[in-house]
């Protein structure tokens, strides 16, 4: 029968088995389930499922898992390539370092030739005859837009360019495009 | 270097995580998984890990995959069905590894009981139990190793036990008597 005894032995039992009571405590403990059923069934009952979980087998791998796990880590082929691209290296501060001075190896290289010395189109020079063949296609297509432009479309024509553009561009532009405007050149 | 560091490693430690996964987990198929992925994410995270703390390591991150696994496993009610199945073959299993002949036929009769429960028992109980018993950690360990608060771990360590001794109670209401007075 449970008694407000047994409540303060129950509580001293759990704690003796987490290894918390003192030598005394475990006496009285002790005294207690001599006579207490119920008191010594709790000790009992903890000791056999404390002694269940530390004496469950250590149980061994098992040799085809063994060589599996060293299969694919240690053993892999190409592993060290692999471990070169993985994330958690690849962001250390060695190839960080390591890029950044390759990078910058790179650039040097490329733009070293060049530094000191002007770059320059070379002009791409004509034969005559091509300049010659060019003009006469140009007359060509220009008469050919002419012809399909009726008066009064010619007459809108001239007057965009004459109504809408500065004074200085139409200018230069009845100079540089005489064909089109009636000019000799 | 590295190589030979894993090796010991995986050869000290492979058996307890095994170990650790089949009790936890009750299906030799999934213990081999989930030992197999822990040391496969050892061997990628050897350079960050600190070696001479690896046991907590590798109990925290076997931990995490037995959970997750489990997760995955509670959305497939057929899954479930299996791990019932094969639940008894795990219980030789083990009984085969523990070799131990002068076992009376009850105890044997109340260990199995007791391995089936403790599957039964709800996760952080079973791992903590684990931990504590199985695996010797002590609670101040296990705190540290789940964030947790030391007496929220020694009040699951009570809540286990007290679980388990309903069930034994339970499963031997006769038989109990004269195990005791033995």
């Amino acid at each position: 029968m449970k008694t407000n005894r047994c409540e303060r032995i129950r509580d001293l039992i759990e704690r003796f088995f987490d290894g918390e009571t003192t030598k005394k405590e475990n006496l009285e403990i002790q005294r207690h389930i001599k006579v207490c059923a119920e008191c010594r069934k709790l000790v009992i009952l903890n000791q056999e499922i404390s002694d269940f979980f530390s004496t469950l087998p250590e149980l061994k791998c098992p040799e085809e898992l063994y060589s599996k796990i060293l299969a694919n880590t240690v053993k892999r082929k190409g592993s060290s390539k692999k471990h070169l691209i993985d994330t958690h290296t690849l962001f250390n501060w060695k190839n960080a370092v390591v890029g950044i001075a390759f990078s910058a190896a790179i650039v040097f290289l490329v733009i070293k030739p060049n530094i000191g010395t002007e770059t320059y189109i070379k002009p791409v020079v004509y034969q005559e005859q091509d300049i010659e063949k060019a003009k006469k296609q140009a007359e060509w297509t220009l008469k050919l837009i002419g012809r399909k432009l009726n008066k009064s479309e010619i007459k809108a024509f001239k007057e965009v360019f004459y109504t809408n553009l500065p004074k200085t561009v139409t200018k230069s532009l009845e100079q540089s495009v005489p064909i089109l405007f009636g000019g000799e050149k | 270097m590295k190589n030979i560091k894993y090796k010991n490693i995986v050869k000290k430690h492979s058996g307890k995580i095994y170990s650790y996964a089949l009790y936890f987990l009750h299906n030799k198929q999934d213990a081999e998984d989930v030992t197999q992925e822990i040391f496969i994410k050892l061997w990628k995270n050897m350079d960050n890990v600190d070696t001479k703390r690896i046991v907590p390591w590798l109990m925290r991150v076997t931990h995490n995959h037995c959970i997750d696994l489990i997760r995955q496993q509670k959305d497939s009610r057929s899954q479930q069905k299996i791990l019932r199945t094969i639940d008894w073959e795990i219980c030789d299993y083990i009984e085969e590894s523990e070799k131990n002949p002068e076992m009376s036929f009850e105890s044997k009769e109340r260990r199995r009981i007791l391995l089936k429960a403790m599957q039964n028992l709800p996760e952080n109980v079973k791992s903590i139990m684990l931990l504590h018993y199985f695996q010797g950690l002590k609670y101040s360990e296990i705190s540290n190793l789940f964030d947790l608060n030391e007496n929220t771990v020694k009040v699951t360590v009570h809540r286990g036990r007290k679980i388990l001794r309903e069930i034994l109670q339970n499963k031997f209401p006769e038989q109990s008597e004269k195990y005791y007075e033995n």
